[in-house]
């Protein structure tokens, strides 16, 4: 009981500070972000919105990715394998380790 | 008549007779064209008892009123006939230009019959149809077949070749159909079907064109379709860059893609990579192509070293890549333009190789049986050679030549075969969605996914929210309408990718716009209905039983892994979702079509 007590402290200690996020682009995203795919160091609490916000630096990215502050409709992003219309939308929250996969409106089969 | 020609061409093989036969306008009317015009000619003519691989068996090719119009990808073809791998109705679609082709001679379909005594072709021009020997193309493979065919045609002329390659000669139960070398009407085993009335191939040369009724009507529903294609990523770009291999990243992302016979869905990140349709394209990918008419351009023409060829698809790719635990896009590659030459359905075969390979693992099949081949997992310099086996019968191949089912069937453990009906479970998992798992067991032809209703489709790439994965309420209901959206497309003759664009509106305007009849929405809804419904009037006549509208055990028995969970499709999840989906069908709890709504679609006397 005492070890896992500490344990959990630690870890309060460590997510109050950062979490580290893995990025993975596909299809034409991919030369986009200019990326197979990015891990990145972000503050504890930012939304998938924040982090999509953090990874456009250009105009081109931007357009590509938002509908004014809307996530655009062509654009499926997944947190963990799940669809973030699935959760909250750019207001899904992350933890530690996650991975967010960034896909274009796909097809095929 | 508007859109259609008003002929139906019967070919007897047995006797040699060609009829031309007036196409009935109310079975126009009720059956629109394609699957459902080819549904409805093959059930008026045959004896749903007869064995698939005898001159009773029926073959129909259905092209719809939208075939010879500017319509986007309305160029595809319809098989219907008895498959030879499940004993029920076997339906095939496919791309192209034969189809268009065929309809220029003037014919809106063709209904063959019976067994010719010798090898033949049947050749179908602007002035007339005959039967001819073809003992010199027997042993040839589609694409020497193909190009004999073209250059032995009359000076000036253009044909277009529907045949088979070895397989089906060779009556290999999952033997394809195939037009312009490489587009393959390959699931339900049609070639074997050819083969068996000893029909080599289907040459066509014709210059009809067909009249539209109302201009106006039917170009604001081509603008519409045109723009919409434009709109969606899939439709305007991701397809024609990455083909359809590019989902295999994604499907891998929700735990759905199968690993070694579907005993999971676990593969690591480079491996997946390496199978790609991201990296296709950056590899063996010379030039994306279109069928006729097509403006998504999804087909991959790829050259490996000194061969070139076209695929692999998504389905291929997986099939006989990642479900036989092989990540090697060359060797996969290589044995797809193998497929395409011998005449065998990519699906089919990777998942009976799949099958092969866990008997083997599992020790029921020996290396004594297989003349030494090491038939493991992982084996990818076994592939072309494994292909050519099957299409031969050579050997081993003799038994993988039958299908999975079978193959296990023979070995006494029928729980390794991965189908619905007999036919193979193509390249997503149905324990990663509920819905298409439920498109698996109620497709009439067996496990298809564009029989069946693509659920994946559009849980993931059109809408999520309309589609929960794991739902048991939602699933019937879903899938329903998939598969009536699936038989409209069918019907209407055009591509299942214009569903990522829009789904039915722009069509009711184009087929109505063409015919001057009503092809609403609500009434294009009727017809999918009744199509659906006679469908499975054919399979309860033909022996369908309640219990074969299901999965195998291992999807109930065996959990993978999705979002962190561990699932399964348990029995009475199986059972409440079959029970639910007849009743949105309005069909009996024994799966049978009720008196009221046989009434309803016209279907009456169709009893079962």
């Amino acid at each position: 009981m005492k070890g896992r007590k500490n344990s959990r402290s630690e870890d309060e200690a460590n997510d109050s500070v950062r979490m580290k996020i893995r990025i993975k682009f596909f299809a034409f995203f991919r030369e986009l972000f200019q990326g197979k795919e990015r891990d990145i160091e972000l503050k504890k609490g930012t939304t998938v919105g924040g982090l999509l916000t953090l990874l456009c630096h250009s105009e081109e990215q931007r357009k590509e990715i938002f509908d004014d502050n809307a996530l655009k409709s062509t654009v499926v992003v997944m947190r963990n394998g799940t669809h973030v219309h699935s959760l909250k939308g750019l207001k899904t929250d992350m933890n530690d380790g996650d991975t967010i996969a960034l896909f274009p409106l796909i097809g095929g089969g | 008549m508007y859109g259609y020609h008003g002929h139906v061409l019967e070919v007897d093989l047995s006797d040699g007779s060609i009829q031309s036969q007036p196409l009935n306008t109310q079975v126009a009317k009720d059956y629109l064209g394609g699957r459902g015009l080819a549904t409805r000619l093959f059930f008026d003519t045959v004896d749903p008892s007869c064995e698939p691989l005898s001159p009773k068996n029926v073959l129909v090719i259905a092209t719809s009123p939208l075939i010879g119009s500017r319509a986007p990808t309305g160029c595809r073809g319809h098989m219907v006939f008895k498959s030879p791998l499940t004993g029920m109705i076997g339906s095939s679609n496919c791309g192209g230009t034969w189809a268009n082709m065929f309809k220029s001679t003037g014919y809106d379909a063709l209904v063959l019959k019976g067994k010719s005594s010798e090898p033949v072709m049947i050749d179908i021009g602007p002035e007339k149809a005959e039967i001819v020997p073809a003992n010199h193309l027997w042993g040839l493979d589609v694409h020497e077949t193909t190009e004999r065919l073209t250059s032995e045609a009359a000076p000036g002329r253009s044909p277009r070749i529907l045949c088979i390659g070895p397989a089906g000669e060779n009556l290999v139960r999952i033997a394809a159909v195939v037009n312009d070398k490489n587009r393959t009407y390959g699931r339900s085993g049609p070639g074997a079907v050819f083969g068996s009335k000893n029909l080599k191939a289907i040459r066509v040369f014709g210059n009809k064109k067909i009249q539209i009724k109302d201009e106006e009507h039917y170009r604001s529903g081509l603008d519409q379709a045109s723009y919409l294609l434009k709109a969606a990523p899939a439709t305007k770009r991701i397809l024609r860059e990455l083909g359809t291999s590019g989902l295999v990243e994604l499907i891998n992302l929700i735990d759905m893609l199968p690993h070694k016979n579907f005993q999971d869905t676990a593969h690591t990140d480079e491996n997946t990579d390496r199978v790609s349709g991201e990296t296709l394209s950056k590899t063996f990918l010379e030039r994306p192509g279109g069928c006729y008419g097509c403006p998504i351009a999804c087909q991959r023409h790829t050259r490996v070293k000194d061969k070139k060829g076209e695929g692999p698809e998504y389905e291929t790719d997986v099939m006989m890549g990642p479900n036989c635990d092989i990540y090697d896009l060359e060797a996969i590659t290589h044995a797809n333009y193998l497929c395409n030459e011998l005449g065998l359905d990519t699906i089919s075969f990777g998942g009976t190789l799949a099958c092969a390979m866990e008997l083997f693992e599992r020790g029921f099949i020996s290396q004594e049986e297989t003349e030494g081949m090491e038939l493991r997992f992982g084996n990818a310099g076994i592939l072309e050679e494994m292909v050519k086996r099957v299409a031969y019968r050579k050997g081993f191949g003799d038994k993988l030549a039958e299908g999975s089912l079978r193959l296990a069937r023979f070995y006494q453990h029928p729980e390794f075969s991965m189908t619905v009906k007999g036919l193979e479970i193509p390249a997503y998992d149905p324990r990663a969605s509920f819905t298409q798992a439920l498109g698996y067991m109620t497709s009439p032809t067996g496990a298809c996914h564009l029989r069946g209703g693509y659920a994946v489709s559009l849980a993931f790439f059109g809408g999520t929210r309309e589609i929960p994965r794991f739902s048991l309420l939602q699933s019937p209901i879903a899938i329903r309408n998939l598969q009536n959206l699936g038989i409209l497309q069918d019907s209407l003759g055009v591509c299942r990718f214009t569903g990522f664009a829009f789904s039915a509106d722009p069509w009711a305007r184009i087929a109505s716009g063409i015919t001057g009849l009503d092809f609403s929405t609500s009434r294009m809804e009727e017809v999918a209905n009744r199509i659906a419904t006679l469908e499975r009037i054919f399979n309860l006549k033909a022996g369908l039983k309640i219990e074969d509208d299901t999965l195998p055990n291992r999807f109930s028995k065996e959990s993978i892994r999705v979002r962190e969970k561990e699932i399964t499709i348990p029995k009475d999840a199986i059972q409440k979702m079959r029970s639910e989906y007849y009743n949105v069908r309005g069909w009996d709890t024994q799966g049978k079509p009720s008196k009221s709504l046989l009434r309803a679609l016209h279907l009456d006397g169709g009893e079962v």
